[in-house]
């Protein structure tokens, strides 16, 4: 064909199986292409959701592709800082703002008074009242016990700075003793005003920790109860004590967590805070009837949308859609020692910048991963 | 229109270098274009394509009559995985030809408007320009001189976007 001109429709059609960057590198091949691709990525590609998995290097996950495509949905490998170990190792339990889109990086600053040698750190990421006041919520304490000053950080995008606050709570004492809780994850789960946290209480087993930003309390919150909804299968205990792994998440907005075992996963939606009995389960796998018996299964994360990253170990990620019941393998190889306990984000494309971060919070386009390392 | 209603029924497709093709119907149907003819009774027994060549309007028919053959996805929740695998490495097979083939069968997939295969040739085209540089992209997609930016357009374009040019 000696000249060609694609139709919009079509060449739209090619464009969506590009990664984005070699999309504005296109731009020059033709004044045709210079108008469609922009055309194409203001309608598009500014709403197109990712998926960040943070294991080494970073492997950013197409969640727009459809279903049958699988081998299109990695577009991206990519190492911040060239390689996500040597930051761990030269400044170790600091925070970095992460653009997978661009590649591009920022430390955010130390928290004043911050001994990283002797504290441990649990984190959120979450928003205040309003969508501009995002903040990040880094929770201390000494690992020696010599002092005994728990306190919560948090650093708000707006004016970029920390400010301090007591994690003393005299009245439930709750806090008193921070070292009776062990966290399962050191990133929380953020809910309408409440930070969630799995942890072990020492001497009790398994629950969640639930934190109140406005107020600054802490309270526990138990897991689904043990015997679930005994009506059909009176023999089956579904004691969640069986599921080894415990994810958090959200579900249509809602908090939900992910148990599982190697055969088994539920999915339970908790409604109303606070409430065990609105613990509610949503849906049920059994991983086993799918023939996968052989494989070992480890959840990463759930998105709010109803689809469940995870591991086929040793190095297959799948994702699991819960809303049909049906799962895609997406290719990817990995050290299987490095992904485990990982924690995957969703994300939008953007260009913003960790840089002007601040200023370009109002128009909401806020997209950037807060990575925490 | 024949009166017949045996399975077989048979269309004849005419190329643009007068080739004709005679097919199954039901292998006809996949186009959605010769569908809505056929549905709006305005098609002969033969149906002149003349803007797709024989050698193109072949490998689209090869293309039909394995997509009619195979079990269709929402027949059934019971999907024959089998014969999707079977389906996929044809599809893999089919696109393993050259670029100006690739662009003809594009482009009459588009006129018969046969879904799946736009699909399948832009996909095969986006992975064979995704990291090609624009210089190699005009080459292989042979693009109009006239339709190229101007020098400083092309400046401007490179400067906004520097940082996907590493």
């Amino acid at each position: 064909m000696a000249e060609l001109y694609f139709p919009e429709e079509i060449l739209n059609k090619i464009v969506v199986w590009l990664p984005t960057k070699s999309l504005f590198r296109f731009k020059c091949v033709s004044k045709h292409w210079n108008t469609v691709i922009p055309n194409y990525f203001m309608k598009f590609r500014r709403c197109r959701r990712m998926i960040l998995l943070p294991v080494q290097p970073f492997h950013a996950i197409d969640n727009t592709v459809p279903y049958d495509h699988i081998d299109h949905l990695i577009i991206k490998r990519c190492s911040p800082f060239g390689n996500v170990e040597a930051f761990k190792n030269q400044f170790p339990g600091h925070l970095m703002l992460y653009n997978p889109f661009t590649e591009e990086s920022e430390m955010v600053p130390d928290p004043p008074l911050c001994d990283h040698t002797y504290f441990t750190y649990n984190y959120g990421l979450g928003y205040g009242t309003t969508l501009d006041e995002l903040k990040i919520f880094i929770i201390s304490y000494d690992r020696r016990r010599v002092n005994d000053d728990t306190c919560c950080h948090v650093f708000s995008f707006k004016d970029r700075s920390w400010s301090i606050t007591s994690l003393w709570d005299e009245e439930y004492g709750l806090w008193y003793d921070r070292y009776q809780y062990e966290f399962i994850h050191d990133v929380g789960t953020f809910v309408d005003g409440f930070f969630y946290w799995p942890v072990i209480k020492y001497g009790f087993g398994r629950l969640l920790l639930a934190l109140n930003i406005r107020y600054m309390i802490f309270s526990e919150i138990k897991f689904p109860p043990k015997h679930g909804l005994k009506k059909k299968k009176k023999k089956k205990i579904t004691s969640n004590f069986l599921f080894p792994s415990i994810i958090l998440g959200t579900l249509d907005g809602c908090l939900c967590i992910v148990c599982s075992n190697c055969s088994k996963l539920e999915v339970w939606v908790s409604k109303t805070h606070g409430f065990v009995e609105s613990w509610e389960k949503r849906y049920t796998s059994t991983l086993v009837s799918r023939g996968n018996y052989l494989y070992k299964f480890e959840p990463f994360t759930i998105l709010d949308d109803g689809k469940i990253v995870m591991l086929k170990i040793p190095n297959q990620v799948i994702i699991l859609d819960i809303l049909n019941d049906s799962d895609k393998e997406v290719n990817t190889v990995t050290t299987p020692s490095e992904i485990s306990g990982t924690q995957a984000f969703e994300y939008m494309e953007t260009l913003v910048s960790p840089y002007d971060i601040c200023s370009s919070l109002e128009d909401n386009e806020y997209a950037t991963e807060v990575d925490v390392i | 229109m024949s009166t017949s209603s045996s399975s077989s029924k048979k269309i004849v497709l005419k190329s643009a270098d007068n080739e004709t093709f005679e097919i199954d119907e039901i292998v006809a149907l996949e186009s959605q274009a010769i569908k809505n003819m056929i549905e709006d009774e305005c098609a002969d027994n033969v149906i002149p394509l003349g803007n797709i060549d024989s050698k193109t309007l072949s490998k689209i028919i090869e293309y039909c009559k394995k997509h009619a053959e195979s079990p269709k996805k929402d027949d059934n929740a019971d999907i024959d995985e089998k014969a999707v695998e079977d389906l996929k490495s044809f599809d893999a097979e089919f696109a393993k030809v050259d670029m100006p083939l690739i662009q003809d069968i594009l482009m009459a997939a588009n006129f018969l408007n046969i879904d799946n295969l736009i699909g399948l040739m832009c996909r095969t085209i986006a992975d064979r320009i995704k990291g090609k540089t624009p210089e190699e992209i005009r080459k292989i997609l042979n693009i109009n001189k006239n339709d190229l930016l101007s020098p400083e357009q092309e400046a401007k374009a490179r400067e906004e976007n520097s940082w996907a040019f590493d």
